[in-house]
Protein backbone atom coordinates (compact mmCIF):
# COMPACT_ATOMS: atom_id res chain seq x y z
CA UNK A 1 0.00 0.00 0.00
CA UNK A 2 1.33 3.32 -0.79
CA UNK A 3 1.06 6.56 1.19
CA UNK A 4 -1.03 9.12 -0.72
CA UNK A 5 -2.78 12.17 0.08
CA UNK A 6 -4.75 12.78 3.11
CA UNK A 7 -7.62 14.50 1.36
CA UNK A 8 -7.95 12.00 -1.33
CA UNK A 9 -10.50 8.81 -0.74
CA UNK A 10 -8.33 5.50 -1.42
CA UNK A 11 -9.50 1.84 -1.02
CA UNK A 12 -8.62 -0.59 1.89
CA UNK A 13 -9.87 -4.08 2.72
CA UNK A 14 -12.64 -4.06 5.22
CA UNK A 15 -11.12 -6.97 6.85
CA UNK A 16 -8.41 -4.71 8.21
CA UNK A 17 -11.32 -2.99 10.12
CA UNK A 18 -11.26 -4.60 13.74
CA UNK A 19 -13.80 -4.30 16.49
CA UNK A 20 -12.81 -1.56 19.13
CA UNK A 21 -10.79 0.07 16.68
CA UNK A 22 -11.52 3.57 16.60
CA UNK A 23 -12.31 5.46 13.15
CA UNK A 24 -10.48 7.50 12.42
CA UNK A 25 -12.09 8.75 9.24
CA UNK A 26 -15.57 8.84 7.71
CA UNK A 27 -15.64 5.15 5.74
CA UNK A 28 -17.75 4.48 2.69
CA UNK A 29 -18.93 1.98 0.26
CA UNK A 30 -17.28 0.09 -2.66
CA UNK A 31 -19.02 2.58 -4.90
CA UNK A 32 -17.76 5.76 -3.23
CA UNK A 33 -21.42 6.71 -2.94
CA UNK A 34 -22.68 5.48 0.45
CA UNK A 35 -20.86 6.58 3.93
CA UNK A 36 -20.38 3.02 6.15
CA UNK A 37 -19.64 4.82 9.36
CA UNK A 38 -18.71 7.77 10.34
CA UNK A 39 -15.55 9.28 12.10
CA UNK A 40 -15.18 9.11 15.58
CA UNK A 41 -17.13 5.93 16.18
CA UNK A 42 -15.53 3.02 17.80
CA UNK A 43 -16.40 -0.67 15.79
CA UNK A 44 -18.46 -3.28 16.92
CA UNK A 45 -18.07 -6.88 15.35
CA UNK A 46 -21.61 -6.07 14.49
CA UNK A 47 -21.31 -2.98 13.07
CA UNK A 48 -18.20 -4.94 10.67
CA UNK A 49 -20.52 -7.43 9.65
CA UNK A 50 -22.88 -5.14 8.94
CA UNK A 51 -20.86 -2.68 6.59
CA UNK A 52 -19.84 -6.00 5.12
CA UNK A 53 -23.39 -7.00 4.14
CA UNK A 54 -24.41 -3.36 2.98
CA UNK A 55 -21.14 -3.29 0.41
CA UNK A 56 -22.77 -6.35 -1.04
CA UNK A 57 -19.78 -8.69 1.07
CA UNK A 58 -16.88 -6.48 -1.26
CA UNK A 59 -13.83 -6.40 0.47
CA UNK A 60 -12.77 -2.81 -0.33
CA UNK A 61 -14.31 0.05 1.31
CA UNK A 62 -12.51 3.95 1.12
CA UNK A 63 -11.22 5.90 3.58
CA UNK A 64 -9.29 9.36 3.12
CA UNK A 65 -5.10 8.80 3.46
CA UNK A 66 -4.92 9.35 7.31
CA UNK A 67 -6.63 5.47 7.97
CA UNK A 68 -4.77 4.59 4.74
CA UNK A 69 -1.22 5.24 6.23
CA UNK A 70 -2.39 3.84 9.46
CA UNK A 71 -3.01 0.44 7.78
CA UNK A 72 -0.19 0.74 6.05
CA UNK A 73 1.70 0.21 9.32
CA UNK A 74 -0.12 -2.83 10.29
CA UNK A 75 1.78 -5.49 7.70
CA UNK A 76 5.08 -7.43 9.03
CA UNK A 77 7.96 -6.42 6.66
CA UNK A 78 9.61 -9.65 7.09
CA UNK A 79 7.45 -11.29 5.10
CA UNK A 80 6.45 -11.44 1.55
CA UNK A 81 2.37 -12.03 1.15
CA UNK A 82 1.40 -13.33 -1.88
CA UNK A 83 -1.43 -11.90 -4.25
CA UNK A 84 -4.21 -14.12 -4.93
CA UNK A 85 -3.39 -14.06 -8.65
CA UNK A 86 0.19 -15.38 -7.54
CA UNK A 87 -1.57 -18.11 -5.35
CA UNK A 88 -3.53 -19.13 -8.18
CA UNK A 89 -0.95 -19.39 -10.70
CA UNK A 90 0.86 -22.11 -8.59
CA UNK A 91 -1.14 -25.02 -9.25
CA UNK A 92 -2.92 -24.07 -12.46
CA UNK A 93 -6.15 -22.69 -10.08
CA UNK A 94 -7.06 -20.06 -12.13
CA UNK A 95 -7.88 -22.15 -15.54
CA UNK A 96 -9.47 -24.54 -13.23
CA UNK A 97 -11.62 -22.50 -11.96
CA UNK A 98 -12.22 -20.68 -15.73
CA UNK A 99 -13.35 -23.81 -16.96
CA UNK A 100 -15.48 -24.73 -13.65
CA UNK A 101 -17.02 -21.46 -14.28
CA UNK A 102 -17.99 -22.40 -18.17
CA UNK A 103 -19.54 -25.74 -17.09
CA UNK A 104 -21.84 -24.20 -14.14
CA UNK A 105 -22.70 -21.05 -16.68
CA UNK A 106 -24.24 -24.25 -19.04
CA UNK A 107 -25.79 -25.50 -16.36
CA UNK A 108 -27.48 -22.24 -15.58
CA UNK A 109 -28.71 -22.15 -19.38
CA UNK A 110 -30.10 -25.72 -18.80
CA UNK A 111 -27.82 -27.24 -21.08
CA UNK A 112 -27.20 -31.22 -19.96
CA UNK A 113 -23.99 -31.45 -18.03
CA UNK A 114 -21.15 -33.27 -19.72
CA UNK A 115 -19.56 -36.13 -18.40
CA UNK A 116 -16.28 -35.41 -20.89
CA UNK A 117 -15.75 -31.39 -19.69
CA UNK A 118 -16.22 -32.56 -15.61
CA UNK A 119 -13.69 -35.36 -16.20
CA UNK A 120 -11.25 -32.85 -17.99
CA UNK A 121 -11.26 -30.75 -14.86
CA UNK A 122 -11.52 -33.40 -12.49
CA UNK A 123 -8.74 -35.29 -14.39
CA UNK A 124 -6.67 -31.94 -13.85
CA UNK A 125 -7.51 -31.61 -9.68
CA UNK A 126 -6.40 -35.10 -9.79
CA UNK A 127 -2.98 -34.11 -11.41
CA UNK A 128 -3.10 -31.84 -8.65
CA UNK A 129 -3.55 -33.78 -5.99
CA UNK A 130 -0.62 -36.12 -7.29
CA UNK A 131 1.85 -33.76 -7.66
CA UNK A 132 1.52 -30.67 -5.65
CA UNK A 133 2.40 -29.99 -1.84
CA UNK A 134 -0.42 -30.31 0.49
CA UNK A 135 0.20 -26.31 1.63
CA UNK A 136 0.27 -25.81 -2.62
CA UNK A 137 -3.31 -27.32 -2.43
CA UNK A 138 -4.70 -25.69 0.45
CA UNK A 139 -3.85 -21.71 -0.44
CA UNK A 140 -6.23 -21.40 -3.09
CA UNK A 141 -9.10 -22.88 -0.71
CA UNK A 142 -8.09 -20.06 2.06
CA UNK A 143 -7.08 -17.62 -0.19
CA UNK A 144 -9.44 -14.43 0.21
CA UNK A 145 -11.38 -13.86 -3.23
CA UNK A 146 -14.06 -11.92 -4.48
CA UNK A 147 -17.66 -13.20 -3.57
CA UNK A 148 -18.40 -13.17 -7.41
CA UNK A 149 -16.38 -16.19 -7.81
CA UNK A 150 -17.76 -17.99 -5.08
CA UNK A 151 -19.73 -21.27 -6.86
CA UNK A 152 -17.02 -21.80 -9.62
CA UNK A 153 -14.27 -21.65 -6.68
CA UNK A 154 -16.17 -23.42 -4.04
CA UNK A 155 -16.82 -26.09 -6.29
CA UNK A 156 -13.75 -26.80 -7.73
CA UNK A 157 -12.11 -26.33 -3.69
CA UNK A 158 -14.49 -28.93 -2.33
CA UNK A 159 -12.64 -31.27 -5.35
CA UNK A 160 -9.56 -30.18 -4.12
CA UNK A 161 -10.34 -30.87 -0.28
CA UNK A 162 -12.10 -33.94 -1.00
CA UNK A 163 -8.95 -35.35 -3.16
CA UNK A 164 -6.49 -34.07 -0.36
CA UNK A 165 -8.52 -36.22 2.83
CA UNK A 166 -8.57 -39.14 0.47
CA UNK A 167 -4.40 -38.36 0.23
CA UNK A 168 -3.89 -38.02 3.78
CA UNK A 169 -6.50 -41.36 4.41
CA UNK A 170 -3.90 -42.88 2.86
CA UNK A 171 -6.63 -44.47 0.09
CA UNK A 172 -5.35 -45.33 -3.61
CA UNK A 173 -5.44 -43.51 -7.05
CA UNK A 174 -8.35 -44.25 -8.04
CA UNK A 175 -10.74 -44.23 -4.56
CA UNK A 176 -9.15 -40.51 -4.61
CA UNK A 177 -10.26 -39.80 -7.94
CA UNK A 178 -13.34 -40.76 -7.51
CA UNK A 179 -13.77 -38.57 -4.03
CA UNK A 180 -12.58 -35.47 -6.18
CA UNK A 181 -15.25 -36.66 -8.87
CA UNK A 182 -17.95 -36.53 -5.93
CA UNK A 183 -16.22 -33.16 -4.27
CA UNK A 184 -16.62 -31.30 -7.88
CA UNK A 185 -20.18 -32.52 -8.98
CA UNK A 186 -21.79 -31.81 -5.08
CA UNK A 187 -23.24 -28.34 -5.84
CA UNK A 188 -23.66 -28.17 -9.45
CA UNK A 189 -27.55 -28.18 -8.70
CA UNK A 190 -26.92 -24.45 -7.01
CA UNK A 191 -26.19 -23.40 -11.14
CA UNK A 192 -30.19 -23.69 -11.48
CA UNK A 193 -30.99 -21.91 -8.26
CA UNK A 194 -32.54 -18.62 -8.65
CA UNK A 195 -29.10 -16.09 -8.90
CA UNK A 196 -31.05 -13.49 -6.59
CA UNK A 197 -31.26 -15.90 -3.94
CA UNK A 198 -27.82 -17.84 -4.45
CA UNK A 199 -26.19 -13.66 -3.81
CA UNK A 200 -28.94 -12.61 -2.05
CA UNK A 201 -26.27 -10.37 0.80
CA UNK A 202 -28.67 -11.34 3.96
CA UNK A 203 -30.03 -14.25 5.15
CA UNK A 204 -31.98 -15.87 3.34
CA UNK A 205 -35.85 -15.89 4.53
CA UNK A 206 -37.65 -19.39 5.27
CA UNK A 207 -39.25 -19.95 2.12
CA UNK A 208 -36.03 -18.88 0.05
CA UNK A 209 -34.07 -21.70 2.28
CA UNK A 210 -36.69 -24.03 1.35
CA UNK A 211 -36.00 -23.40 -2.53
CA UNK A 212 -32.18 -23.55 -1.40
CA UNK A 213 -32.58 -27.25 -0.72
CA UNK A 214 -33.62 -28.32 -3.53
CA UNK A 215 -30.31 -28.29 -5.02
CA UNK A 216 -28.86 -31.63 -3.68
CA UNK A 217 -31.57 -33.33 -5.68
CA UNK A 218 -30.92 -30.78 -8.98
CA UNK A 219 -27.58 -32.05 -8.31
CA UNK A 220 -28.49 -35.40 -8.56
CA UNK A 221 -30.68 -35.22 -11.66
CA UNK A 222 -28.02 -33.43 -13.50
CA UNK A 223 -25.22 -35.90 -12.89
CA UNK A 224 -27.25 -38.51 -15.04
CA UNK A 225 -23.90 -39.42 -16.98
CA UNK A 226 -21.99 -40.82 -13.36
CA UNK A 227 -22.64 -43.67 -11.96
CA UNK A 228 -25.28 -44.28 -9.41
CA UNK A 229 -22.60 -44.56 -6.22
CA UNK A 230 -21.25 -41.07 -7.30
CA UNK A 231 -24.83 -38.90 -7.95
CA UNK A 232 -25.83 -40.64 -4.53
CA UNK A 233 -22.70 -39.36 -2.50
CA UNK A 234 -22.62 -36.29 -4.43
CA UNK A 235 -26.31 -35.43 -3.54
CA UNK A 236 -25.90 -36.61 -0.03
CA UNK A 237 -23.70 -34.09 0.77
CA UNK A 238 -25.85 -32.29 3.19
CA UNK A 239 -27.38 -35.42 4.75
CA UNK A 240 -25.99 -35.14 8.57
CA UNK A 241 -25.38 -38.37 10.92
CA UNK A 242 -27.93 -37.06 13.54
CA UNK A 243 -30.26 -37.29 11.05
CA UNK A 244 -30.55 -33.11 11.00
CA UNK A 245 -29.71 -33.12 7.25
CA UNK A 246 -31.42 -33.39 3.92
CA UNK A 247 -32.94 -33.78 1.27
CA UNK A 248 -33.56 -37.65 2.62
CA UNK A 249 -33.19 -37.19 6.28
CA UNK A 250 -30.52 -40.31 6.43
CA UNK A 251 -28.67 -40.63 9.60
CA UNK A 252 -25.20 -42.80 10.91
CA UNK A 253 -24.43 -45.28 8.45
CA UNK A 254 -26.84 -44.42 5.72
CA UNK A 255 -24.73 -41.76 5.23
CA UNK A 256 -22.25 -43.06 2.49
CA UNK A 257 -18.10 -42.34 3.58
CA UNK A 258 -18.03 -40.39 0.53
CA UNK A 259 -20.67 -38.38 1.41
CA UNK A 260 -19.86 -37.89 4.60
CA UNK A 261 -16.15 -36.54 3.38
CA UNK A 262 -17.73 -34.08 0.67
CA UNK A 263 -20.15 -32.86 3.80
CA UNK A 264 -16.72 -32.11 5.84
CA UNK A 265 -15.14 -30.80 2.92
CA UNK A 266 -18.48 -28.42 2.18
CA UNK A 267 -18.59 -27.57 5.29
CA UNK A 268 -14.94 -26.29 5.51
CA UNK A 269 -14.75 -24.40 2.35
CA UNK A 270 -17.67 -22.70 2.70
CA UNK A 271 -16.99 -21.31 5.63
CA UNK A 272 -13.32 -20.10 5.14
CA UNK A 273 -14.54 -18.46 2.08
CA UNK A 274 -15.52 -14.56 1.70
CA UNK A 275 -19.17 -14.66 1.30
CA UNK A 276 -21.87 -12.10 -0.17
CA UNK A 277 -24.01 -12.28 3.47
CA UNK A 278 -20.95 -12.93 5.92
CA UNK A 279 -17.24 -12.70 6.02
CA UNK A 280 -14.38 -15.34 5.98
CA UNK A 281 -13.88 -17.80 9.09
CA UNK A 282 -10.11 -18.58 9.80
CA UNK A 283 -9.45 -22.10 8.80
CA UNK A 284 -7.92 -23.28 12.82
CA UNK A 285 -11.68 -21.73 13.96
CA UNK A 286 -13.55 -23.83 11.80
CA UNK A 287 -11.27 -26.95 12.38
CA UNK A 288 -11.94 -26.37 16.21
CA UNK A 289 -15.83 -26.09 15.00
CA UNK A 290 -15.10 -29.79 14.05
CA UNK A 291 -14.79 -31.11 17.50
CA UNK A 292 -17.50 -28.94 19.23
CA UNK A 293 -20.67 -27.63 17.73
CA UNK A 294 -20.40 -30.12 14.37
CA UNK A 295 -19.35 -33.01 16.63
CA UNK A 296 -23.30 -34.59 16.07
CA UNK A 297 -22.84 -34.14 12.34
CA UNK A 298 -20.21 -34.88 10.63
CA UNK A 299 -17.89 -37.63 11.28
CA UNK A 300 -15.46 -37.01 13.97
CA UNK A 301 -12.25 -39.46 12.72
CA UNK A 302 -13.03 -37.98 9.17
CA UNK A 303 -13.03 -34.73 10.41
CA UNK A 304 -9.78 -35.47 12.38
CA UNK A 305 -7.83 -36.03 9.65
CA UNK A 306 -8.42 -32.57 8.66
CA UNK A 307 -7.19 -31.37 12.03
CA UNK A 308 -4.13 -33.41 12.30
CA UNK A 309 -2.57 -32.56 9.22
CA UNK A 310 -4.05 -29.20 7.70
CA UNK A 311 -2.27 -26.85 10.31
CA UNK A 312 1.04 -28.06 8.99
CA UNK A 313 0.29 -26.76 6.10
CA UNK A 314 -0.78 -23.53 7.19
CA UNK A 315 2.80 -22.46 8.87
CA UNK A 316 4.18 -19.20 8.55
CA UNK A 317 1.82 -17.90 6.42
CA UNK A 318 -0.05 -14.64 6.90
CA UNK A 319 -3.40 -14.28 9.16
CA UNK A 320 -5.39 -11.34 9.89
CA UNK A 321 -5.53 -10.58 13.38
CA UNK A 322 -9.09 -9.44 14.97
CA UNK A 323 -6.73 -6.04 15.79
CA UNK A 324 -6.20 -5.05 12.20
CA UNK A 325 -2.86 -6.17 12.76
CA UNK A 326 -1.12 -9.09 9.83
CA UNK A 327 0.75 -11.88 11.53
CA UNK A 328 2.75 -14.26 11.08
CA UNK A 329 1.10 -18.14 11.85
CA UNK A 330 4.05 -19.95 13.67
CA UNK A 331 2.77 -22.68 15.70
CA UNK A 332 -0.80 -24.14 16.69
CA UNK A 333 -1.02 -26.23 19.48
CA UNK A 334 -3.71 -29.61 19.25
CA UNK A 335 -5.15 -29.16 22.49
CA UNK A 336 -6.08 -25.44 21.68
CA UNK A 337 -6.13 -25.07 17.58
CA UNK A 338 -8.35 -21.84 18.04
CA UNK A 339 -5.62 -19.83 19.33
CA UNK A 340 -2.85 -20.71 17.80
CA UNK A 341 1.05 -18.50 18.76
CA UNK A 342 1.30 -15.62 16.11
CA UNK A 343 4.27 -13.46 15.44
CA UNK A 344 3.76 -10.09 14.96
CA UNK A 345 5.53 -7.31 14.77
CA UNK A 346 8.21 -9.61 15.23
CA UNK A 347 6.71 -10.75 18.78
CA UNK A 348 5.61 -14.19 19.50
CA UNK A 349 1.82 -13.70 20.81
CA UNK A 350 -0.44 -16.32 22.43
CA UNK A 351 -3.63 -15.82 20.79
CA UNK A 352 -7.04 -15.78 22.58
CA UNK A 353 -10.50 -14.72 22.91
CA UNK A 354 -9.39 -10.50 22.88
CA UNK A 355 -6.59 -11.02 20.09
CA UNK A 356 -7.19 -13.63 17.58
CA UNK A 357 -6.82 -14.97 14.21
CA UNK A 358 -9.78 -13.74 11.85
CA UNK A 359 -8.67 -15.10 8.38
CA UNK A 360 -5.62 -16.24 6.45
CA UNK A 361 -4.10 -13.06 4.64
CA UNK A 362 -3.43 -12.44 0.91
CA UNK A 363 -3.43 -9.51 -0.90
CA UNK A 364 -6.00 -9.00 -3.71
CA UNK B 1 -68.64 -8.91 -12.24
CA UNK B 2 -71.86 -9.48 -13.76
CA UNK B 3 -73.51 -12.38 -11.63
CA UNK B 4 -74.14 -14.00 -15.30
CA UNK B 5 -70.50 -14.15 -15.49
CA UNK B 6 -69.12 -17.97 -14.07
CA UNK B 7 -70.92 -20.62 -12.95
CA UNK B 8 -70.13 -20.87 -9.25
CA UNK B 9 -70.89 -24.60 -8.96
CA UNK B 10 -68.71 -26.28 -6.39
CA UNK B 11 -66.84 -23.91 -5.69
CA UNK B 12 -66.18 -22.99 -1.93
CA UNK B 13 -68.04 -19.88 -0.43
CA UNK B 14 -67.45 -18.49 3.32
CA UNK B 15 -70.78 -16.85 4.57
CA UNK B 16 -70.49 -13.74 6.70
CA UNK B 17 -73.22 -11.97 8.40
CA UNK B 18 -73.81 -7.92 7.43
CA UNK B 19 -71.43 -7.11 10.58
CA UNK B 20 -68.80 -9.03 8.92
CA UNK B 21 -68.78 -12.14 11.59
CA UNK B 22 -68.07 -15.33 9.82
CA UNK B 23 -70.99 -17.72 9.90
CA UNK B 24 -69.88 -20.88 8.14
CA UNK B 25 -67.06 -22.35 4.79
CA UNK B 26 -69.53 -24.20 2.89
CA UNK B 27 -69.85 -25.48 -0.76
CA UNK B 28 -72.16 -24.38 -3.69
CA UNK B 29 -74.45 -26.70 -4.79
CA UNK B 30 -75.91 -25.38 -7.93
CA UNK B 31 -75.70 -22.19 -9.24
CA UNK B 32 -79.09 -21.15 -11.63
CA UNK B 33 -77.38 -18.39 -13.38
CA UNK B 34 -80.37 -17.43 -15.14
CA UNK B 35 -82.37 -17.01 -11.76
CA UNK B 36 -79.01 -15.46 -10.05
CA UNK B 37 -79.86 -18.15 -7.41
CA UNK B 38 -77.25 -20.14 -4.99
CA UNK B 39 -77.97 -23.24 -3.49
CA UNK B 40 -75.64 -24.11 -0.60
CA UNK B 41 -74.79 -27.30 1.49
CA UNK B 42 -75.64 -26.49 5.31
CA UNK B 43 -77.01 -22.75 4.74
CA UNK B 44 -76.64 -20.83 8.79
CA UNK B 45 -79.24 -22.00 10.68
CA UNK B 46 -79.01 -18.19 12.06
CA UNK B 47 -79.66 -16.58 8.59
CA UNK B 48 -83.54 -16.07 8.49
CA UNK B 49 -85.73 -15.41 5.56
CA UNK B 50 -85.17 -12.30 3.66
CA UNK B 51 -82.03 -11.86 5.82
CA UNK B 52 -78.78 -10.04 3.64
CA UNK B 53 -75.59 -12.13 4.54
CA UNK B 54 -71.70 -11.41 2.43
CA UNK B 55 -70.45 -14.10 0.20
CA UNK B 56 -67.17 -14.79 -0.46
CA UNK B 57 -66.73 -17.22 -3.46
CA UNK B 58 -63.61 -18.77 -3.90
CA UNK B 59 -63.38 -18.52 -7.51
CA UNK B 60 -59.21 -18.12 -9.33
CA UNK B 61 -57.26 -15.79 -9.77
CA UNK B 62 -59.23 -14.09 -7.00
CA UNK B 63 -62.22 -14.35 -4.64
CA UNK B 64 -65.60 -13.07 -5.35
CA UNK B 65 -67.58 -10.90 -3.24
CA UNK B 66 -71.62 -10.73 -3.72
CA UNK B 67 -74.43 -9.40 -0.95
CA UNK B 68 -76.93 -12.48 -1.17
CA UNK B 69 -80.80 -12.29 0.91
CA UNK B 70 -81.60 -15.81 1.69
CA UNK B 71 -85.33 -16.54 0.32
CA UNK B 72 -87.50 -19.89 0.37
CA UNK B 73 -88.82 -21.72 -2.55
CA UNK B 74 -90.45 -25.42 -1.97
CA UNK B 75 -89.25 -25.46 1.70
CA UNK B 76 -85.71 -24.95 0.53
CA UNK B 77 -83.75 -21.92 1.45
CA UNK B 78 -81.28 -20.46 -1.55
CA UNK B 79 -79.54 -17.33 -2.01
CA UNK B 80 -80.46 -14.29 -4.34
CA UNK B 81 -77.58 -12.96 -5.55
CA UNK B 82 -77.83 -9.15 -5.82
CA UNK B 83 -78.62 -8.57 -9.57
CA UNK B 84 -76.39 -6.69 -11.92
CA UNK B 85 -73.05 -6.05 -10.36
CA UNK B 86 -70.81 -7.19 -7.58
CA UNK B 87 -70.41 -4.89 -4.63
CA UNK B 88 -66.90 -3.20 -5.65
CA UNK B 89 -65.20 -1.14 -2.76
CA UNK B 90 -61.82 0.52 -3.53
CA UNK B 91 -60.74 -0.90 -0.57
CA UNK B 92 -61.74 -4.65 -0.65
CA UNK B 93 -63.58 -5.96 2.50
CA UNK B 94 -61.74 -8.13 4.65
CA UNK B 95 -63.28 -11.32 5.47
CA UNK B 96 -62.35 -12.92 8.81
CA UNK B 97 -60.89 -16.67 8.40
CA UNK B 98 -59.37 -18.97 10.53
CA UNK B 99 -57.58 -21.48 8.26
CA UNK B 100 -54.45 -23.24 8.20
CA UNK B 101 -52.58 -22.98 4.67
CA UNK B 102 -49.53 -23.69 3.55
CA UNK B 103 -46.76 -21.59 0.88
CA UNK B 104 -45.34 -25.05 -1.71
CA UNK B 105 -43.99 -22.86 -4.48
CA UNK B 106 -41.65 -19.79 -4.97
CA UNK B 107 -42.15 -17.68 -8.16
CA UNK B 108 -38.62 -15.75 -8.81
CA UNK B 109 -38.02 -13.93 -12.08
CA UNK B 110 -40.77 -15.71 -14.21
CA UNK B 111 -39.77 -19.18 -12.63
CA UNK B 112 -41.83 -21.51 -10.26
CA UNK B 113 -39.81 -23.06 -7.57
CA UNK B 114 -41.63 -26.03 -5.71
CA UNK B 115 -40.24 -25.82 -1.80
CA UNK B 116 -38.70 -28.66 -0.62
CA UNK B 117 -40.66 -28.62 2.23
CA UNK B 118 -44.59 -26.36 2.18
CA UNK B 119 -43.61 -23.39 4.95
CA UNK B 120 -47.02 -23.80 6.44
CA UNK B 121 -49.28 -20.58 7.79
CA UNK B 122 -52.22 -19.57 9.05
CA UNK B 123 -54.93 -17.16 7.26
CA UNK B 124 -56.38 -14.11 9.08
CA UNK B 125 -58.47 -12.53 6.62
CA UNK B 126 -58.95 -12.95 3.12
CA UNK B 127 -60.57 -10.77 0.40
CA UNK B 128 -61.02 -10.40 -3.16
CA UNK B 129 -57.63 -8.33 -3.62
CA UNK B 130 -55.78 -10.09 -1.23
CA UNK B 131 -54.67 -11.65 2.11
CA UNK B 132 -53.79 -11.63 5.47
CA UNK B 133 -51.58 -14.87 7.07
CA UNK B 134 -49.75 -15.59 9.55
CA UNK B 135 -46.01 -17.51 9.15
CA UNK B 136 -42.96 -18.57 11.05
CA UNK B 137 -40.61 -15.36 11.60
CA UNK B 138 -38.70 -13.77 8.51
CA UNK B 139 -40.83 -16.42 5.69
CA UNK B 140 -40.61 -13.77 3.31
CA UNK B 141 -39.61 -10.45 2.09
CA UNK B 142 -41.78 -7.91 0.36
CA UNK B 143 -42.40 -8.30 -3.40
CA UNK B 144 -41.85 -11.94 -3.19
CA UNK B 145 -44.35 -14.05 -5.31
CA UNK B 146 -46.02 -17.36 -4.10
CA UNK B 147 -48.06 -19.84 -4.05
CA UNK B 148 -50.66 -20.52 -0.90
CA UNK B 149 -52.95 -23.67 -0.82
CA UNK B 150 -55.49 -23.79 1.66
CA UNK B 151 -58.30 -26.48 1.79
CA UNK B 152 -61.76 -25.28 2.98
CA UNK B 153 -64.62 -27.42 3.88
CA UNK B 154 -62.47 -30.44 2.22
CA UNK B 155 -61.88 -27.69 -1.10
CA UNK B 156 -58.45 -27.11 -1.97
CA UNK B 157 -57.92 -24.04 -3.17
CA UNK B 158 -54.29 -22.36 -4.50
CA UNK B 159 -53.97 -18.86 -5.29
CA UNK B 160 -50.73 -17.06 -6.20
CA UNK B 161 -50.04 -14.13 -4.29
CA UNK B 162 -47.39 -11.25 -3.77
CA UNK B 163 -46.34 -9.78 0.17
CA UNK B 164 -46.46 -6.00 0.11
CA UNK B 165 -46.13 -5.68 3.84
CA UNK B 166 -45.25 -7.76 7.01
CA UNK B 167 -45.47 -6.88 10.31
CA UNK B 168 -43.58 -8.41 13.02
CA UNK B 169 -44.93 -10.22 16.35
CA UNK B 170 -43.34 -10.89 19.76
CA UNK B 171 -44.34 -14.76 19.35
CA UNK B 172 -41.55 -15.06 16.37
CA UNK B 173 -43.99 -15.08 14.25
CA UNK B 174 -44.98 -12.81 11.35
CA UNK B 175 -48.07 -11.75 9.77
CA UNK B 176 -47.75 -10.83 5.59
CA UNK B 177 -50.25 -8.98 3.74
CA UNK B 178 -50.61 -9.90 0.00
CA UNK B 179 -52.25 -9.20 -2.64
CA UNK B 180 -53.18 -11.49 -5.61
CA UNK B 181 -51.82 -11.75 -8.85
CA UNK B 182 -51.57 -13.67 -12.07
Amino acid sequence: MSIINENVLSPISIRLLYEGMVVEDDIYDADCERLLMKAGNTLTSDQIERMYRINNGRDVIYVTGRTHKAMASKRPSNVEIETLNEIEQAMGYAKIKDRTLEILTDISKNKKLKADDVNDVTGELSGCIEDSPPAVIIAPINAMAPTSEYLQRHTVNVGLLNGLLGRWLGLDKNQIDKLILIGFLHDVGKALMPPAILNAARKLTKVEYEVIKLHPKRTYDLCAAFPEDVRNAAADHHERLDGSGYPKGLSGDGVSIAAQITAISDVYSAMVSRRVFQPPKSPLHVLSLFEKSLKSQLDCELSNVLRVNLPAELMDKPVLMSDGTIGILREVFSGDIEFPDVEISRRLVKTNDRLYCVSMYNDD
Amino acid sequence: MSVLAADYSGQTILIYDMDGNHLIDTVVLTHNKTEKQLYVKNMPPRLKVNEDCKLLIMTSPAPCEYVGKVKKVGGELYLALFQGQVKETRAATRYKVNTPAAIDLYICEGQEYKLYSPVKVSLLNISTSGVRFRAPFYSLNDGDQFRINMTIKGNKKSLVAETINHLDNETATTDYGCRFIG
